[in-house]
């Protein structure tokens, strides 16, 4: 059960976009708090703005007006830097896509986040920890294109974990995924949550997930409805 | 730094043909850059050695290149005294410059009051196989100079001892010679000397004067001493005998006649412009080349080196644009192919800068690549012969910082703005 700190918080969020002379509203006055291991599952008909909303969360995106609040850090859009250093320490992404890097074996994708000397040695085991705990540890150094699509999904959630985020944002991670590799990876979403007091941000188009999920938006025309 | 370092070893392995292709097209630009510094540096060389300045007037050697091949084919030639004839003819009477006849080549003094320190390569160490013993006589090679009259005035040389030797007697049977101080207490004023000399089987010397201490003239880039020569007179071909040899008494007197030294206030290239025109009106090729001068042109190609130094000027810049604009496209192109790549990367903890880095470390990998090709390559070319090796430090600096500085920039502005929702997308 998630704990009471907020700590996603959007106050009054906008986002336009202007195609050709049109302005586009895709999401409109969007106020929102989640609390730390909270799953929360963002759903809505597609073009709603449900991954809009994802992307301004994780500072992908700017929103054309409002702020958004991370551990009581508002969001520096537009300083790179500062958005960098956010993501690093705060934010862990997984996609429909898996985004993993094909000419890397899976214990290179998972490490990227902290490829560095110093901790290489502890960062190993931790890596080999993480895949051991996902069930994939035998498939360490073989290549993404020689695993199958739950297991991709598995090695991008260990890659977001492997410097203890505390934020996961999962954009539609079943979407590639069977019925079985859905459940297990949701599954495995909201042990994050329960044990090691992740906060995740799933948006989906299931509703069986969703019902998996601590709370569920629902995005209408740009605004939210809370179920 | 690290995981930058491994990111460009496997950002250049996931597009191994671009960056070969970027370091083909650098080799050849830094390859070309190094070979016009070596030229370059030649003639700067060549310009610095060669002439020498005294008050305003300045002394430049003139050379044939009648060497090899080219003089087979010039003393086959029947014309070939009458064209050297020609070319002494008006070399003698230029107005833009005074001809001066100078020319070392040693003689033979017979006797045996000949000291060590005037033999020939005396100075270099090993006179002794430059004085022998025919039927109990020393016959011994000195160092001697041929000049011609006007080169006494010019170098204002005076004699300690007699004069020197007036035109019209230059010619005499018994030839005039002036002796260095070294031979004062040795020779006086009026002696006969016996002696050998390229143009005289047996020559007969007459001491016409014996110079003060200290004389000098400027011969070959350099003051020449003259207190261990003997000064001789080059004479007229006509009074020579005729004699045998490979190339002839006559046209080795005009040989010697036409390699000397022009003294003239006019810079060297305006000086071998003259010569060459003269070298072919004469009928002579390929043509002398005044010491110092730039603009001589080459046997084979008949352009000089300023035009062949042009040329790759005309060209590094053309080469130098190409760079530039290749090293962009590389880097476009490479953002575009490797969108999602660099997306990731900076979803998972790089910042736009080590991206950024990333993307330029192939670009300065394959600078330093090529330039260390194209230095290697020019240090052979230079171990073949083909020049001296130069590497300008300063010049390779900036015609790299060009590069990145340009590829630099807008690699930069493409990556700031790259959108990361390209990877949240299916």
């Amino acid at each position: 059960m998630y704990g009471g700190i907020n700590l996603i918080t959007l106050e009054n969020i906008n986002k336009e976009y202007k195609v050709g002379s049109e302005t586009l509203c895709v999401l409109q006055n969007i106020n929102l708090c989640v609390k730390q291991g909270e799953v929360l599952a963002i759903m809505g008909r597609s073009g709603c703005g449900k991954s809009t909303l994802l992307n301004i969360i994780g500072g992908i995106v700017p929103p054309t007006s409002g702020e958004v609040w991370i551990e009581g850090t508002r969001i520096p859009f537009g300083e790179n830097r500062k958005l960098c250093n956010l993501r690093r320490s705060h934010i862990g992404y997984i996609v429909q896509n898996f985004a993993l890097i094909n000419r890397k074996t899976v214990f290179e994708n998972v490490i990227l986040p902290v490829q560095s000397r110093e901790y290489r040695k502890n960062q190993y085991h931790k890596v080999k920890q993480l895949l051991q705990d996902f069930g994939i540890v035998d498939k360490m150094n073989q290549y993404p294109y020689q695993l199958s699509n739950g297991e991709k999904q598995r090695v991008a959630i260990a890659r977001a974990l492997v410097d203890d985020k505390k934020i996961i944002l999962a954009d539609e991670p079943t979407g590639a995924l069977d019925y079985a590799n859905a459940e297990s990876v949701i599954t495995i979403l909201n042990k994050l949550a329960k044990d090691r007091n992740v906060t995740v941000l799933v948006v989906t188009h299931d509703k069986e997930i969703a019902c998996k999920c601590d709370r569920t938006l629902q995005i209408v025309y740009g605004k939210i409805e809370d179920k | 730094m690290r995981k930058v370092w491994k990111e460009i070893a496997f950002d250049v392995r996931k597009a191994p043909y671009l960056f070969v292709l970027l370091l083909i097209q650098l080799i050849v630009y830094f390859g070309i850059f190094l070979s016009r510094e070596q030229i370059a540096s030649e003639i700067g060389k060549a310009e610095d050695m060669i002439t020498y300045r005294l008050q305003e007037t300045q002394y430049y050697r003139l050379v044939d290149n009648l060497m090899g091949e080219y003089e087979e084919a010039f003393l086959k030639n029947k014309d070939a005294l009458a064209k050297l004839k020609m070319m002494y003819h008006m070399l003698s009477n230029n107005s833009n410059f005074e001809y001066l006849e100078i020319y070392n080549n040693p003689v033979v003094l017979i006797g045996d009051n000949i000291r060590d320190e005037f033999l020939y390569r005396y100075e270099e160490g090993d006179a002794e196989q430059y004085r022998g013993i025919v039927e109990g006589q020393f016959y011994n090679e000195i160092k001697c100079c041929f000049i011609s009259c006007n080169v006494g005035d010019l170098f204002d040389i005076q004699c300690h001892q007699g004069a020197f030797w007036k035109e019209d007697e230059k010619n005499n049977e018994t030839v005039p010679i002036v002796l260095g101080s070294g031979y004062s207490g040795i020779f006086e004023v009026g002696d006969y000397i016996q002696g050998i000399t390229p143009f005289h089987e047996n020559a007969q010397f007459e001491v016409y004067g014996i110079l003060d201490e200290g004389e000098y003239l400027i011969y070959n880039d350099r003051i020449q001493n003259l207190d261990r020569y003997v000064l001789v007179p080059l004479q007229d071909a006509e009074t020579l005998p005729e004699a045998g040899g490979k190339i002839g008494n006559q046209i080795f007197l005009y040989l010697c006649k036409t390699n000397g030294t022009l003294a003239s206030t006019l810079p060297p290239n305006d000086l071998q412009d003259i010569v060459q025109e003269i070298c072919d009106i004469c009928g002579i090729t390929p043509s002398s080349t005044v010491a110092g001068s730039t603009n001589a042109q080459s046997h084979i190609l008949k352009v000089s080196m300023d035009d062949i130094l042009r040329a790759f000027k005309e060209m590094l810049f053309i080469l130098n644009v190409f760079s530039i604009v290749s090293t962009i496209l590389y880097i476009l192109l490479k953002i575009n192919k490797n969108q999602k790549y660099y997306g990731i990367l900076m979803l998972n903890g790089f910042s736009v800068m080590q991206v950024f880095l990333i993307l330029l470390g192939s670009v300065i990998l394959s600078l330093i690549l090529a330039e260390v090709a194209a230095i290697l390559l020019c240090y052979c070319l230079s171990v073949l012969g083909l020049g001296s090796f130069s590497f300008p430090v300063l010049k390779m600096v900036v015609a790299n910082m060009e590069i990145v500085a340009v590829a630099g920039i807008i690699g930069f502005m493409k990556i700031r703005k790259l959108d990361l929702q390209i990877c949240m997308e299916g």
